[in-house]
């Protein structure tokens, strides 16, 4: 037999890792001749893992002293076991008094004192009721209890739930990655006390991401991952784009031994754009002003041209010397990506992004005004905000608005110490403007109504979500973070339909509607009042699924997440349903059919971070969650 | 109670379909005569695992009370130790989940920064020296494989049908684990070292203070 280490390892820094886990897996048990012999000449090469052995050798002998010091039993254990499972023969009602003592003097504690035959009884009737709710997961005849006619203390069922998968990055040994995907098929109702973990053994991949990310966000294909590094030291940060590795098909399981397969979901073939980047000079794009050297031009490569030098094999850096502001998405035909970045010098505010997918140029920038801010995609067009800034007085004395964009972003660099005896600038508000854009003509759909903030919009066009109201600049000076307003919830229009030929007079015909003009219609509803800095929303494909975050500060990483469930006709919110009221969550978040991913931040319960996942089938929800682990990125 | 192994290639599984009659008599002489050969061991493992010394002695009477129900279950005498692990780990998890989950509240929206830090834990539990902190920083399935394989000498095969897990997840699990401990262990080292030091130079000053 070999161990399934070999096919997936084929440099060094694979060779080291498979002979930490040979190292480990023989301490268990033999090694294979043929996986010794390769253990033995790698450890004679190798100090380092020759070092690693010994401190997980020096480890095991510490473990082996707590035998010195085994706990001892109580004396009555026996005595409390005898009578607890007298008790459990009383409750199955066969033969009742057969052993005749009846329990002893015991402590029972909790719920071990209680009438047994009652409870179960009436808890019998419950599960039948629910079962008859909800499908089981599990045929009863596969529990040893329900084959043998046994009655136990039942747990409420598992919610069944069909799901997308949840994939996340975790951490692998020696410092590597993993890319791992999980099905999702039950969840745990809320009123069980205890629940499986999400299944840490599903297959993984292991991926390179170049580092520590701080950012991941995959492919719609499946085949790439954006990643984005940012180490606070002198390497400026970075976004580029990683391959998945071809993947192996999966391997059916073997009756006695399993082994690892790589399996990521079957994705489509890559469409790779027949479009070139977009155009330097498109119509509707404000004409470039004139900014600081390291302000981008519509049209132009992100600052700091990518060194391909310094990236490794098959990676490619699509931007360098920028920080991602918010999240990218990748457009659903996975020809486009667009994100907002501003410069990592803190030099002006962020701009919009496009990168043509599987092009060896980086990503250009398509706006310039240094307050662009990516909110998501509509189809094959991007949902945008800008920060539209006040007035502000000329020389002359006459108001104007600074389309020219300013260094920063903000209408003035110099800071109003007037407002703050501290010197800090007062805060400036701004009124946001929203817009849809084409990536291949770059041309603009302005929204008319004014103060939409970050729209996003559901996949059947039937609904968006957006902030309502001010902005305010963040104390960076660079960032707007949410002023005056609230977060809302309206019915969507797509405008007129532009390739529509003139019609005869409207009002020629008394029954014909005037078509609403492109963006909210005005029906809008409350959603959250309490957002004070940054929000993302996300519907999930039914569209009656809304999943909300919500920071505190504009570079908030940790937040609340909620969901909110829409009336499937009317889009109103269902105010009985309250699945999730507002959990702990790291700022990215995956929704799909059936479920919501995120990631805990670790210190919860003392834990590290874990992926969660609340799932749900019409109206019954679940929730499951992997074991604890540091260091994971939802991705799916 | 047992639930079908996670995967089905370790060659120890459990909760397969009934493989002996169930008999209430030779079912009690059975446990009683498992509870005599292995509490011991069951207890220690459920201690470490939790460590609460009465709460581990309740679970033990729980794994012995559930492998009374599952009696019919187990198909061969000699896998008998394996499957006592692998309900008393369960029923170790389970007790585990449920505080966190009634620890966490994640659906409230109430949780703002008040769940204790690991270290905190570890102090409120008296742990007493490093490596008992150590193991209770680490991810409680890490934990589990480690003390089974080290501690109570359960072999890879074993190992997997008590965690429920295919022979080669259990393996993997156990190298996580190890380097899980290895980190906690360093980083406990050096919290131990710093204190080290901070006692010395106190103890430096206040000698100085009596000259």
């Amino acid at each position: 037999m070999t161990l399934p280490f070999r096919r997936r390892h084929h440099d060094d820094e694979g060779a080291h890792d498979r002979a930490r886990a040979l190292t480990s897996i023989e301490m268990l048990e033999a090694l294979p001749v043929d996986d010794a012999g390769w253990l033995a000449g790698h450890l004679e090469g190798c100090a380092e893992c020759r070092k690693d052995r010994a401190a997980y050798l020096a480890d095991r002998e510490l473990l082996r002293s707590m035998r010195e010091r085994a706990p001892e039993p109580p004396r009555d254990l026996w005595a409390r076991t005898s009578a607890a499972i007298e008790q459990e023969a009383r409750a199955r009602g066969r033969g009742a008094g057969a052993r005749g003592s009846g329990p002893r003097g015991t402590r029972q504690p909790g719920w071990r004192g209680l009438p047994f035959g009652p409870i179960a009884g009436a808890l019998i009737v419950l599960v039948v009721i629910g079962a008859s709710i909800v499908p089981p997961l599990r045929p009863p005849s596969g529990t040893p209890g329900g084959s043998a006619g046994v009655t136990t203390i039942p747990e409420p069922t598992d919610v069944a739930i069909t799901a997308g998968r949840v994939g996340w990055i975790r951490p692998a040994a020696n410092g590597s990655w993993e890319l791992v995907f999980a099905a999702v098929d039950a969840v745990c109702p809320r009123t069980r006390p205890s629940c499986r973990p999400l299944n840490e053994d599903d297959p993984a991949q292991r991926v390179n991401l170049g580092g520590i990310p701080t950012g991941v966000t995959i492919s719609p294909n499946y085949d790439q991952l954006l990643v984005e590094a940012h180490d606070g030291g002198a390497t400026p940060d970075r976004i580029f784009v990683v391959p998945v590795p071809p993947t192996t098909p999966p391997v059916t399981p073997a009756p006695t031994e399993a082994t690892p397969s790589v399996v990521v979901p079957t994705s489509p073939a890559t469409n790779q754009p027949s479009t070139p980047v977009p155009a330097t000079e498109a119509p509707g794009t404000p004409a470039p002003a004139t900014h600081e050297p390291s302000t981008p031009e519509p049209g132009t490569p992100a600052p700091g041209s990518p060194d391909p030098s310094s990236v490794p094999d098959g990676f490619i850096e699509i931007a360098s010397g920028v920080s991602m502001v918010g999240e990218a998405a990748y457009s659903a035909d996975a020809r486009w990506l667009a994100f907002s970045a501003r410069p990592s010098d803190g030099s002006t505010g962020p701009d919009l992004y496009l990168w043509s997918v599987g092009s060896p140029a980086a990503a250009v920038a398509v706006t310039n005004d240094h307050q662009t801010y990516f909110s998501a995609w509509l189809g094959g067009r991007i949902l945008a905000s800008r920060a539209d800034l006040p007035a502000t007085p000329t020389a002359s004395g006459e108001p104007a608005r600074s389309d020219a964009p300013p260094a920063t972003g903000l209408p003035s660099s110099e800071p109003d110490a007037s407002a703050d005896p501290t010197g800090a600038p007062a805060p400036i508000e701004a009124h946001p403007v929203s817009f849809l854009l084409d990536p291949v003509t770059l041309e603009r759909a302005e929204i008319e109504v004014a103060d939409v903030w970050l729209p996003v919009v559901d996949a059947g066009g039937r609904f968006v979500l957006f902030w309502s109201g001010t902005l305010r600049s963040a104390t960076n000076g660079l960032d707007w973070e949410l002023g005056t307003g609230q977060i809302v919830l309206d019915h969507w229009s797509a405008g007129p339909d532009p390739s529509a030929s003139p019609e005869p007079d409207a009002s020629n015909d008394p029954s014909a509607e005037p078509v609403p003009a492109l963006g909210p219609t005005g029906n809008a509803v409350v959603v959250d009042t309490g957002a004070t800095a940054v929000f993302k929303a996300k519907f999930d494909p039914s569209g009656t699924r809304l999943a909300i975050w919500v920071g505190e500060q504009p570079d908030a990483a940790i937040g609340r997440l909620r969901l909110v469930v829409l009336d499937d006709s009317t889009g109103a919110i269902d105010p009985s349903i309250v699945p999730l009221p507002g959990a702990p969550a790291l700022r990215r978040f995956s929704i799909d059919f059936g479920r919501l991913a995120w990631v805990s931040p670790s210190g919860q319960d003392g834990q590290e971070s874990s992926v969660q996942v609340l799932g749900w089938s019409n109206d019954a929800f679940g929730e499951i969650r992997t074991i604890p682990s540091r260091d994971l990125y939802i991705v799916r | 109670l047992l639930e079908p192994s996670v995967t089905q290639s370790a060659s120890i599984a459990f909760g397969r379909p009934v493989s002996r009659t169930w008999d209430q008599d030779a079912a009690h002489a059975f446990v009683e005569a498992l509870f005599a050969k292995h509490h011991t061991e069951i207890y220690a493992y459920l201690v470490r695992m939790l460590r609460d010394p009465e709460l581990a002695a309740d679970l033990t009477q729980d794994a012995f009370v559930k492998a009374y129900r599952a009696y019919d279950s187990l198909e061969k005498d000699e896998n008998a130790r394996a499957w006592l692990y692998q309900i008393a780990h369960r029923v170790a998890l389970d007790e585990l989940r449920r505080r966190k989950i009634i620890r966490m509240i994640p659906w409230s929206g109430e949780a703002r920064g008040a769940a204790p830090s690991a270290e905190r834990i570890a102090m409120d539990l008296r742990l007493s020296g490093p490596l008992e902190r150590a193991l209770a920083q680490i991810p409680e399935r890490q934990r589990a494989a480690l003390l089974l394989a080290e501690l109570h000498d359960l072999t890879g095969l074993e190992l997997a049908a008590a965690m429920g897990v295919s022979h080669v997840a259990a393996r993997a699990i156990l190298t996580r684990a190890r380097e899980s401990l290895r980190r906690a262990l360093a980083a406990e080292q050096d919290a131990e070292r710093a204190a080290e030091a901070e006692r010395d130079a106190q103890f430096a000053g206040e000698a100085g203070g009596e000259r």
